[in-house]
Parts: C-alpha cells; sequence; structure tokens
C-alpha cells in the first residue's frame, strides 16, 4: 500500500492510496459555503461526490456514495460545524477490474463490478483525506475487506480472482478506540454465508484492524512528522 | 477554505508585470510550462501542466456501429471537471462545455484517430474507443492540458487482440496472451491558447492602430481571471492549422494572430518530439519487461 497526502492544492486535504492496480484520489474541502438547499440549521451537510475511472458515475456508484455517506457522517463530528458543507470527492484513477479483458460481452463487465473491490481503498483514503484535512473525527476508522472461499477458508484482503472463486465477500469498517479496533461501523455482505462464518469473518476482521492499524498509524506518524515545519534548529 | 477571487490590487499587479514583460512564475510571455508526462498502465497517463493535473485514461470496449456509419469505429472523449480540481467547478459550467468541444474538434473531428481500422464486423461490431479525462488540479489552460493527455493517451493505448471464428463469434484475447495493438493516430494534433491582455482602455484597442494588447501564452488560473480574452489553436507538427477558436472578448490586429500561429507551429514540434520519446521510452520498458518474463518461462521447462 502506498500513500501520499497533500497531493492537491485548491481543496483542504487530499489523499492518494495505491494498493496492487487500484488506485484512489480523495479530496476534502471544509468547512465551506453550502448552498441554500444543503444548509442543515445544526450541522455539517455532507456531499460526497464519487467518480469512476471509466465512464460516467451511474447506480452503482451511486450506491457506493450512500453507503460512504452512512460511514462518514457517523465518525465525522458534524455538530462543529452547523450550517456549513464538508464537500468529499472521491476519483477512482484506476480499478484491476478496468485490465481484465472480457470475453463474453454481455454481463461480465457488470458481473465482476459487483464486487466493491475498491471500496475498503475508498474507505481508507477517506480517513487520511479527513485527517489531512483537519476535520474533527469522532474516531479513526479503518476498512478491511475479507472473502470467504469454497471449502470455508477466510482470505484477508482478496483480490480480484480470490473474489470470483469465492462464496461470500465481507466488508466491514471498525472504528478504533486507542489504537484497537472497538466497534464495527459499518458492515456489508455479498453471497452466501451462515450465521457461524459471518461471526468468524467479523473476529478475524477485528485482527486484521488492529493489526493494519499500526501500519496506518506509522504513517500517519510520519505525515505528521513531515507537516511539522516549525523544527527545532540543531 | 482556498478562494478562487482576485482582488483589485492582484489584478492591476498581474496586468503592470505583464506591460513589462514578466509574469508572476518568472516565464516569458510566448513561454509555456513544460509538461511533465507519466504513463502508468495501457492507455494510463498522469499529466502535470505547472501545477495543473490531469489523469486520462483510454479504455475500449465493443459495441454496435451506428446505422448510417456501419463501419466505423466510435471515439468518445469524456470530461467532467470535479470541484476536487477547484472549488469553484461545482456546478455545470461554460469551461467544461468549452473544453469538450474544442477536444471534439481538434481531435475527433480533425480524424486524429482512423475510425475505420476499429471495425470488426460490418454493421455488428465496432471498437468504441473512450478517453476519460478526471481534471484534479486546477491551474488554468485545462484546454492545452487536455488535449495534450488525450492524445497521449491515445497513442499509448493498445487494443487487445482479437480473432474471429467462422459463426463470427468474437474471442479477446488477454494482454499476455497475445501481443496488443497500437491504435492508428493519423496525426498528432496539439492544442494552445493563447490569452489576450488589454492593458488599456477600449477606444485604445478598438480605434487605435497601434496593437498595444498583450498575448500571453499558456495562462496560470490568476492571469486567466484577470484576462479579457482568449484564442486556441490547433495545429500538428505538418504545420497544419486544424482549429482555431476565439470567441469574442477583444478584437485582435490578423497579423498578430498569423505571428501567433507561427509560433504555435515551434511549440507543436517540440511537444510531438515530447510525446514520441515519452511513448518510445514506455515501450522500451514494457519490451524489456515483458522479454524477461519470456526468458523465465523458458527457464523453468
Amino acid at each position: 500500500m502506498l500513500l501520499r497526502t497533500s497531493v492537491l492544492e485548491n481543496v483542504d486535504g487530499s489523499a492518494e492510496l495505491t494498493n496492487g492496480r487500484t488506485k484512489v484520489l480523495v479530496s476534502v474541502s471544509g468547512p465551506i459555503e453550502p448552498k441554500i438547499k444543503q444548509e442543515l440549521p445544526n450541522l455539517a451537510s455532507l456531499e460526497i461526490i464519487l467518480r469512476p475511472s471509466i465512464g460516467t458515475a451511474n447506480t452503482r456508484e451511486n450506491l457506493l456514495t450512500d453507503k460512504l455517506r452512512s460511514i462518514l457522517s457517523s465518525l465525522i463530528i458534524r455538530h462543529k460545524y452547523p450550517r456549513q458543507l464538508i464537500q468529499v470527492v472521491v476519483q477512482v484513477l484506476s480499478l484491476e477490474t478496468d485490465a481484465v479483458v472480457i470475453n463474453n460481452f454481455e454481463n461480465t463487465v457488470d458481473d465482476l463490478k459487483v464486487f466493491n473491490i475498491e471500496f475498503t481503498d475508498i474507505i481508507n483514503c477517506c480517513y487520511f483525506a479527513l485527517l489531512d484535512s483537519n476535520i474533527f473525527l469522532y474516531e479513526s476508522f479503518i476498512g478491511v475487506s475479507q472473502s470467504v472461499s469454497e471449502d470455508k477458508s477466510i482470505i484477508n484482503t482478496p483480490e480480484l480472482s480470490d473474489l470470483i472463486h469465492s462464496k461470500s465477500h465481507h466488508l466491514l469498517v471498525f472504528s478504533i478506540v486507542d489504537s484497537k479496533p472497538s466497534k464495527i461501523v459499518y458492515a456489508d455482505s455479498k453471497g452466501e454465508f451462515s450465521k457461524q462464518e459471518l461471526f468468524e469473518v467479523m473476529d478475524n476482521g477485528f485482527k486484521i484492524a488492529g493489526a493494519n492499524f499500526t501500519e496506518f498509524r506509522q504513517l500517519v506518524e510520519k505525515k505528521i512528522e513531515d507537516d511539522f515545519v516549525w523544527k527545532q534548529e540543531a | 477554505m482556498k478562494s478562487n477571487d482576485i482582488s483589485i490590487n492582484e489584478t492591476k499587479y498581474i496586468i503592470e508585470s505583464l506591460k513589462q514583460g514578466t509574469r508572476l512564475d518568472g516565464r516569458k510571455l510566448d513561454e509555456i510550462r513544460k509538461p511533465e508526462v507519466v504513463l502508468g498502465d495501457n492507455g494510463y497517463v498522469e499529466l502535470g501542466w505547472g501545477q495543473t493535473k490531469v489523469v486520462i485514461k483510454t479504455s475500449s470496449e465493443i459495441v454496435k456501429p451506428f446505422e448510417d456509419r456501419p463501419n466505423e469505429g466510435l471515439l468518445v472523449i469524456n470530461n467532467e471537471l470535479s470541484p476536487m480540481a477547484s472549488i469553484k467547478f461545482d456546478e455545470r459550467s461554460v469551461d467544461e462545455v468549452m473544453i469538450n468541444r474544442i477536444i471534439e474538434k481538434s481531435i475527433r473531428k480533425s480524424n486524429a484517430l482512423d475510425l475505420e481500422g476499429l471495425c470488426i464486423k460490418t454493421g455488428e461490431k465496432v471498437w468504441l474507443i473512450r478517453v476519460d479525462l478526471s481534471i484534479i488540479n486546477f491551474d488554468g489552460n485545462l484546454i492545452d492540458s487536455c488535449c495534450f493527455g488525450s492524445i497521449i493517451s491515445l497513442i499509448h493505448f493498445k487494443l487487445p487482440n482479437y480473432s474471429l471464428d467462422t459463426n463470427g463469434n468474437i474471442k479477446v484475447y488477454n494482454l499476455d496472451e497475445k501481443p496488443p495493438i497500437s491504435l492508428s493516430v493519423l496525426h498528432i494534433p496539439i492544442t494552445l491558447s493563447i490569452s489576450f491582455f488589454n492593458p488599456l482602455n477600449d477606444e485604445e484597442n478598438l480605434k487605435s492602430n497601434n496593437n498595444y494588447e498583450i498575448s500571453v501564452f499558456d495562462a496560470t488560473m490568476k492571469e486567466e481571471l484577470v484576462r479579457d480574452s482568449y484564442l486556441v489553436v490547433s495545429v500538428n507538427s505538418n504545420k497544419e492549422l486544424i482549429q482555431l477558436t476565439k470567441l469574442g472578448g477583444i478584437p485582435i490586429d490578423s497579423v498578430e494572430l498569423v505571428n501567433l500561429c507561427q509560433r504555435c507551429y515551434a511549440y507543436a514540434e517540440e511537444l510531438t518530439e515530447l510525446i514520441k520519446t515519452t511513448v518510445k521510452r514506455k515501450e522500451e520498458e514494457e519490451f524489456k519487461r515483458l522479454n524477461l518474463r519470456l526468458l523465465k518461462s523458458v527457464d523453468t521447462r
């Protein structure tokens, strides 16, 4: 995973995350002046724009936008910015499914896109962009993706090939308290699975989230060190 | 919050410095910013034009052709401005329409891409080439950077190889199964925009024979906010003029116009050379990588 923050000039915060072939760029502007119809008297309104790497945004992107809104609106301290707007723009730059050549043109492209393969990267990139923009957050958060294969084994952060042969795909977002995952903020599952399997996936997700967040913490520490310009003279 | 407005003081400062032949970033009046091109996977280009940053991605799809043109492929150039680039792009703006129209004119309507070569089966299946532009940071001159980026992306893009069997079914090969095919780009249009500033009043501009108007290549965001008028010229390195757009604003001396076009040819050659060397270097890299992979597979056998 490769992360760059403060990449854009005209917004308040931005982050670019590269994970394998998937590359996501998120920008955050806020608090800014909202349009009248967006204004809320006691809370900040949240505008989320998600743009795919190929073509224009359609129903799939709308669905992802709604999911992202439900995650972010519970994590941003919105009452700190009444009558203001926080604008999050997600631009997917490249996607693993883009390079796949499909022979049966009817449905396969959409079938592949059913997997929200880039969604964890979007969530994690949003986290860094929000940190970069200094917007108040209740808690840190991290998204993890897992899939359950035919032989019921859990695969951590599955790739496209793993997803194609999987039985179910699970996406979990954990909030982080004292560097440890605490609550599940969001859970999204696709495919066929039993209750037992879901609990196993959650337990396992808890462990990966903890492990991945130590990596995130190092990235944040490095970012703060780099951004801190008033260094003591030697 | 970062603002996009410009103060009267700043406006005056820019015009005064232009009068003396200097610009805020130290360039000469007819000097363009040097584009930085990073080529990624097939058809993926990251372009930095000064602080203006555009990501361009070309992709392909098999579709049914239009009925009136059964043997021609399709080229779609898709460009939407998002508030990521600048807060002023919050709503669909005039800029967006302008950029799209000029790219259309300079690339699609100038036949830069051979569309007939994209036909697979007449009237049934043709390739649709889609160029998606994402403008991620705005610092002036979107038109030049978008056109430049689109054409590099088209040259860098390779169409997957395919075969037709006797039943008319198409099999498309993965990039590592069969070497992909380059698109046939017939010429390389280079678009350049020139901004005009009128340091004196309107009367001077319209009535006098003196040409005090200042022309500036490749304006930055601040210069774009101050300018009175602009001209967009597309040329190629064969010294052909592809399109010329000047929509209103202050009138410009016609001799000056010819001089500006001459200057554009010089830039067109320079930029065409840059495209060719960049794409060639990337292809050599790819070749080396693929060659190594071939050697590896021989080794394991």
